[in-house]
């Protein structure tokens, strides 16, 4: 079964279910996988913190939040921490203004916000496909662990 | 032959108006992409005219109207942008520039404008 | 500002000020690409950017120009369609060019320019404000991460975002494009001001 990840949303499966989340600009995508139990999930965050947001109700919308709660809900499926591993794609500079100061850098930022958070979860980060200047549809294929981008231009890349 | 410089950020626009100048019996000396090498052009080519956008990188064109007329206060500057709004028409012509057309323009508004301008 | 707090009389005067200013760009774009435009009635809608995206083709390629606002107030402005119909649309000016050539992003990216300075103009001419585009951004990219990127970057990302769109019908309807203007969050309640609406 194809689970589509909206834009600040998070899902979780297991094999042979696949993972997508369509159109990555800024936005990350935060897939971790267990290759032993083939288990899964796909989080899509589109800013670095939610410390500057007074009232947070959609946690998936910020690196900060989503990826403990990713963490905690493939916990409670079974998977052992030690066995995630994780695979980033996205956080692009869309538009190339030949001003550079109307050039804005939440995807950087995001990406930083990202790899801070997985590192101090202690979760190995295997691939990270980050930057650049085009969107992304990033798709986690739970029976393989294997993540497909789809890029504009380019085609397919796996990660 | 009149000597014209044209700037403009867009390649294309600047083809534009240089398509129409060269076709009227003007003489294009150059193309400026922002307001540095606008006023650097300028400053190297001594042209008889200028056509400045306002909206561009580096520079913009009413910083570059004052640069330009700084260095030549009898340099002749001719406006042209998508802003149209008196605030910005009152800041170019403040600066200097001699007329202002708005785009999207018709080809006999510049010609019109370089005309008296260059008269 | 939560936009769901608009009331009916603030969400028409957004609508009318969006509807005078995009005619502007509506008449703007038909004089500049030499063809005949209309307009669809503008929409506005309060929804979530899940929502927005599931609205569109999400994963459509399109070409885009992306325009900053700057000013007295702030936001973004983008002009968008699908690589057919942008050729198609820009055919007296492309001359047989390919649109993804320097050449054609820079026509594409004028037409940005030009329609967003008459939108802006307009704004300016009722409002008082004094508004600028910044220098435009050319994409040819997948839809949903040209929207979700311009909303987040104007600081819309909340639950609720203002989508503020119409689309200009070209050649009689055989080409759309689609027009949105996206304010920055605080920029809103300064049009109400002016509007006296607020």
């Amino acid at each position: 079964m194809n689970l589509i990840v909206g834009i600040g949303d998070m899902k979780v499966s297991k094999s042979p279910d696949i993972l997508t989340t369509i159109g990555l600009g800024s936005c990350i995508g935060i897939a971790i996988y267990d290759p032993i139990t083939r288990i899964g999930g796909l989080s899509h965050i589109m800013l670095p913190s939610s410390k500057q947001v007074p009232d947070v109700k959609e946690s998936h919308k910020f690196a900060d939040l989503s990826i403990p709660i990713l963490v905690d809900k493939l916990q409670t499926l079974g998977v052992k921490r030690a066995n995630m591993r994780a695979k980033i794609a996205g956080g692009a500079s869309m538009f190339k203004f030949s001003d550079k100061t109307m050039m804005m850098n939440i995807g950087e930022r995001n990406s930083e916000a990202v790899l801070s958070k997985l590192r101090e979860l202690k979760i190995p980060v295997i691939s990270i496909e980050v930057g650049g200047e085009k969107g992304r549809t990033m798709i986690l294929d739970l029976d393989s662990g294997v993540v497909r981008l789809k890029i504009v231009g380019v085609g397919i890349k796996e990660i | 032959m009149i000597k014209v410089l044209i700037a403009d950020d867009a390649a294309f626009m600047r083809m534009m108006i240089k398509d129409i100048l060269e076709k009227n019996g003007y003489l294009v000396i150059g193309e400026a992409p922002n307001g540095v090498k606008a006023v650097e052009l300028y400053k190297k080519e001594r042209p008889d005219l200028v056509t400045m956008d306002i909206t561009m990188p580096e520079m913009s064109g009413i910083e570059a109207v004052k640069a330009i007329r700084e260095f030549d206060s009898g340099a002749r500057i001719i406006m042209c942008s998508a802003m149209g709004q008196q605030s910005m028409v009152m800041d170019a012509i403040k600066a200097g520039a001699r007329d202002f057309i708005v785009k999207p323009f018709q080809p006999d508004r510049v010609l019109e404008a370089v005309k008296k301008a260059t008269l | 500002m939560d936009y769901r707090d608009l009331t009916i009389l603030q969400k028409d005067s957004i609508k009318e000020f969006f509807n005078i200013g995009a005619g502007y760009a509506a008449t703007s774009l038909s004089e500049f690409v030499g063809k005949k435009t209309d307009m669809t009635v503008p929409e506005i809608k309060i929804i979530s950017m899940d929502q927005l995206l599931l609205m569109n083709e999400a994963e459509e390629e399109v070409i885009s120009v992306h325009v900053r606002v700057i000013g007295d107030i702030g936001g973004s402005v983008i002009f968008m369609s699908d690589k057919e119909s942008m050729e198609k649309l820009l055919e007296n000016l492309l001359m047989g060019n390919d649109i993804l050539t320097e050449y054609g992003q820079s026509a594409v990216s004028e037409v940005g320019n030009i329609i967003t300075g008459s939108y802006l103009n307009a704004i300016s001419s009722f409002t008082g404000f004094t508004i600028m585009p910044s220098v435009p951004a050319f994409s040819y990219d997948m839809l949903a991460a040209i929207l979700s990127t311009t909303f987040i970057e104007a600081g819309q990302y909340d639950e609720n975002i203002l989508n503020l769109e119409t689309a200009f019908l070209v050649d009689d309807n055989k080409v759309d494009g689609h027009f949105y203007y996206i304010p920055a969050n605080n920029s809103l309640e300064k049009i109400l001001l002016k509007l006296g609406t607020n």
